[in-house]
């Protein structure tokens, strides 16, 4: 480096160092701008920090049905905010929020307590007040410092009961909740889905609430606000539910005990999904009086028995009997067996329904039709209990189905460790033939049910069952579809599904079963009838799809403690459910 | 003129500028006491930065020691093992919101590889420049410098640690405008760079951008960086002309200012000591950069000037970025302020920079390499 080189850097440096210096002198400027000429502002500021974050709600996002009607929406409503640092005294205007509510001073007292907020922010205490309290507050507000009156929402449920098992229903957060969901900006009342839908996609429905920071005056005035950034509506979800159907389903259960679910086989598309009794989900904004709840835990109301009631499946069973039996070649569809009002086994004779009658010669497509318990005891002890439990597995009856609802049971495969480890007993070959007819150990949900009919239209395979349709971005409008997807394939050859299929079908000509009939659609059915114990009360099943070779829809409808006592009896109200799909549906998808 | 074994005036910037810091603390200490009634946070600060202080300048001591040729030698060595820590954090590395920044060494104790790489890409840097030049020309060295800080600049920010990112970066990219340019290398060092901020903005994370978002529009933000800075500039302002001193800070006692600590201590300095105390943390720091620009005059062999260069950058550089963030002059982008912020790899980085101004003024007429 020589001399002029060295001169020429130094002068750089020399130029970069007055250069930081002018930009430090800079700072140096505004900081006597900030702290000399705007000084004392500052230190107002400062002294009650008066800078204040409100944050509102957004706009919880609509849930509706496939066709546009409103299932669950927002509708205004007023919530009551204190800022402690702006109470001259707690007693005094926590006081008259009480009076004015209705509530305990203690509770506001704790609520105000447990918030864990800063004094310089607004806690909500009391939400959703009438509109006559608030305006009465309103009316007050200037001489209550640190309470203010702010708009909210509420949720709303317009069709009443409708599908209130699916939509589940909003509350206030819990502390439980609140501690898990603090990361995820909740805060204290704020309101949560807790059921259903409402539970299910409560990271889509809700949003991000609007966020302003202002600056208030010592008395907590607002003087200006500084920043203001605005709420992000939640999303509004189209469900698969079709209103029509869904109603049609409820005025089927009535007060009833029980489940009806629509399915498109082609997609797992939800379009009812009922269980019986139902409720009115506003009952839970306003709050439950003490008649409706002691009502709703009798019935047990809130339950969902369509995805987490369990049953014995009865002869609906049998559908998984014949695969097992066909499949390990026990049978064909040629075997005959004869059923002479029951089979006797090891001395004991194991009634067919038909006994003291019988069915005489049965192959498996009479089996099916009779319902021929006799038929499928046999079946049942030739496949043996292994090949039993193994299809009952691959039909899924002890996995979920993946619905998207919260809350879905899964049924019980009975094996022989179970029963040991269980009951303390060995297995039997009776447990065995019980097994083969749904009666016994084994139970099942109705959505599963359902699913196992649903697979077999579908040659195996089983599109997961799902409510979601789509959701709708509010700000955007991009509208995001569920795609379908597959749950699981049964890995039965069609040959058999065929066989099966064929039988489900002589099913619905046979007997009283012809009152399903809908045009001249094939249709495939199956009953099954429960005993529950007590004698002349069962639970009935019939399970439905059509049309055969062409499965658009799969319905079942199940009472629990049925006023049936046969479950053929229920053959008219499924024809509704199938009438009803395919005078909405059925025209331009070619039902043959 | 015979030289003075030790820049005096440098050493009594930085000793000034260390015991402010440390003045600062202890007053917020004793202002959280007052307010609250008993020591909070700041006490704890206070004394792990003495200790940390003890820890470091022991560091700088040892230094004075070492053999400057060993220096060049050493850069090399240096910059990798830097470079696989800062691997190294990628993968073990520990820090707040999903960052990883810190090699966790025990408990809450660790280093920022990403702080004390700043002496080695200065080092590297000042080597690379210096190469013979009989063998490399000068536009080699220019790729070769661009080559050397790249990978750096990107492991930093891949942390991510933006301001650590944009430090080295402005450090070398102001070591080579002290470096004999034409202007076709100086064209060829700007493309270099659009390359760099296009590759570090395509791998900004949402909340950087946001933070970028927010400086140029604080509106978008309110309740995150916009509301620190607002807090920060409410801190700052309500210092006055003197402060509102030990009885009558309450915005740190309070901590309404995030990190009041670290990225944000200047609005600490403001509330406490005033217009008074910030302008006088302000001189200090041009004190400091016109003593490093004094030393650096005195010295003749080109890669103990160009070490020079960029330590007084780097200082420049952070004090800048960081007082001008904390009075809304500047994105939020969590750079210390060289000898004041709390944090351990911070001081020592800083105090060890010092000590190597030292080094290279004490032996400047043997410095021949």
């Amino acid at each position: 480096m020589d001399k002029s080189e060295q001169s020429s850097q130094t002068r750089r440096f020399l130029v970069l160092t007055i250069l930081f210096t002018v930009l430090l002198l800079g700072i140096v400027s505004r900081l006597y701008y900030l702290q000399v000429v705007r000084g004392d502002y500052y230190a107002g500021v400062a002294e009650d920090n008066r800078l204040r974050i409100i944050s509102t709600d957004a706009p919880r996002g609509e849930i509706r049905d496939r066709n546009g009607v409103v299932l669950a929406t927002d509708v205004p409503s007023f919530d009551v905010v204190v800022t402690t640092y702006d109470l001259s005294d707690a007693d005094v205007e926590l006081g008259a929020i009480a009076q004015l509510t209705g509530t305990k001073l203690q509770d506001l007292k704790n609520t105000v307590k447990n918030a864990g907020a800063s004094p310089f922010t607004p806690i909500p205490v009391v939400r959703n007040v009438s509109k006559a309290v608030a305006l009465q507050l309103a009316e007050k507000e200037p001489d209550l410092p640190g309470i203010q009156l702010v708009m909210s929402a509420k949720r709303s449920y317009p069709e009443g009961s409708l599908a209130a098992h699916v939509l589940g229903y909003t509350g206030e957060i819990a502390d439980t909740e609140l501690k898990e969901l603090q990361d995820q900006g909740y805060v204290i009342k704020d309101t949560i889905g807790k059921e259903g839908i409402e539970l299910q996609y409560e990271s889509l429905l809700r949003g991000t609430k609007s966020q302003k920071l202002i600056e208030v005056d010592a008395e907590g005035k607002v003087v200006k606000t500084l920043q203001e950034k605005p709420a992000t509506p939640g999303k509004s979800l189209v469900l698969t539910i079709d209103a029509r159907l869904q109603k049609t389903c409820e005025d089927l259960l009535g007060d009833n005990q029980g489940a009806a679910i629509m399915m498109d086989p082609r997609n797992g598309e939800l379009l009812a999904l009922a269980s019986g009794p139902t409720f009115d989900p506003n009952k839970f904004i306003s709050g439950i009086s003490s008649e409706d709840w002691k009502l709703w835990s009798a019935k047990g109301t809130l339950f969902n028995r369509a995805i987490a009631g369990k049953f014995p499946p009865a002869s609906t069973f049998k559908v998984v009997t014949g695969a097992a039996g066909l499949e390990t070649h026990v049978i064909t569809d040629k075997t005959i067996i004869k059923c002479s009002g029951g089979i006797t086994v090891g001395g004991r004779l194991f009634k067919c329904w038909v006994w003291p009658g019988g069915h005489g010669n049965e192959d498996i497509y009479k089996a099916y039709a009779d319902s021929c318990d006799s038929y499928f005891f046999t079946v049942a002890r030739l496949a043996g209990i292994d090949a039993l439990d193994s299809y009952a597995q691959r039909f899924g009856i002890d996995e979920p189905t993946g619905v998207d609802l919260p809350g879905e049971a899964t049924g019980l495969v009975p094996t022989p460790a179970w029963k040991l480890a269980t009951v303390k007993e060995p297995w039997y070959d009776g447990d065995t033939m019980n097994m083969g007819i749904g009666q016994g150990y084994t139970l099942e949900t109705p959505i599963r049910d359902l699913s196992i009919y649903s697979s077999i239209a579908m040659n195996g395979t089983l599109w997961r069952p799902h409510l979601l349709k789509s959701s709708i971005d509010a700000v955007t409008r991009t509208e995001t579809q569920t795609q379908p997807a597959v749950q699981s394939t049964l890995g039965v050859s069609s040959s058999t599904l065929d066989i099966i299929k064929k039988g489900l079908n002589r099913v619905s000509v046979t007997g009283g079963m012809n009152y399903l009939k809908v045009g001249n659609i094939k249709i495939c059915a199956k009953t099954g009838t429960a005993e529950t114990g007590t004698p002349d009360l069962y639970h009935t099943w019939l399970i439905a799809f059509a049309p055969m070779d062409n499965p658009q829809i799969a319905v079942l409808l199940m009472y629990e403690n049925s006023p049936y006592s046969r479950s053929t009896s229920m053959a008219p109200l499924v024809h509704r459910m199938l009438q009803q799909y395919f005078d909405l549906y059925g025209g331009n998808n070619g039902s043959n | 003129m015979k030289p003075h074994r030790l820049p005096r005036f440098f050493i009594v910037s930085v000793a000034l500028l260390i015991a402010f810091g440390l003045g600062t603390f202890y007053a917020a200490s004793l202002a959280e006491k007052y307010t609250l009634g008993h020591y909070g946070s700041f006490r704890s600060y206070f004394t792990k930065t003495l200790l940390l202080l003890g820890v470091s300048v022991a560091a700088g001591l040892v230094l004075q020691f070492l053999n400057h040729r060993l220096l060049r030698v050493l850069a090399l060595p240096i910059y990798a093992v830097q470079t696989v820590l800062l691997v190294l954090v990628l993968l073990v590395g520990k820090g707040m919101y999903g960052s990883r920044r810190w090699i966790p060494i025990t408990g809450s104790f660790g280093i920022q590889p990403s702080e004390l790489h700043k002496l080695a890409i200065i080092l590297i840097v000042a080597f690379v420049l210096t190469l013979p030049r009989e063998r490399f020309t000068t536009s080699v060295k220019v790729l070769l410098t661009a080559l050397a800080v790249a990978p750096s600049v990107l492991l930093v920010a891949k942390e991510p640690d933006l301001g650590s990112s944009m430090v080295l970066l402005g450090v070398s990219v102001l070591m080579l405008v002290h470096f004999r340019l034409t202007n076709r290398q100086l064209l060829t060092l700007g493309l270099v760079l659009v390359v760099a901020a296009g590759g570090i903005w395509l791998n900004l994370k949402p909340y950087q951008r946001t933070r970028i978002e927010t400086f140029l529009n604080p509106q978008a933000d309110p309740l995150g960086d916009g509301y620190n800075v607002i807090q920060s500039i409410v801190a700052t302002g309500s210092g006055g002309l003197w402060g509102r001193g030990i009885k009558g800070s309450t915005q740190a006692p309070l901590s309404f200012v995030p990190v009041q600590y670290a990225d944000f201590v200047f609005s600490l300095v403001g509330e406490l000591f005033g217009f008074v105390g910030s302008a006088t943390l302000v001189v200090l720091f041009i004190m400091l950069l016109w003593s490093t620009f004094l030393v650096f005059r005195t010295l003749n062999d080109e890669f103990a000037r160009l070490i020079v260069i960029g330590i007084g950058s780097m200082w420049f550089i952070q004090a800048a970025v960081n007082m001008a963030m904390t009075i809304g002059l500047s994105p939020v982008t969590g750079i210390p302020l060289p000898f004041i912020s709390y944090g351990g790899s911070s001081l020592l980085t800083h105090v060890l920079a010092a000590s190597l101004v030292v080094v290279l003024y004490r032996t400047r007429e043997e410095l021949r390499f």
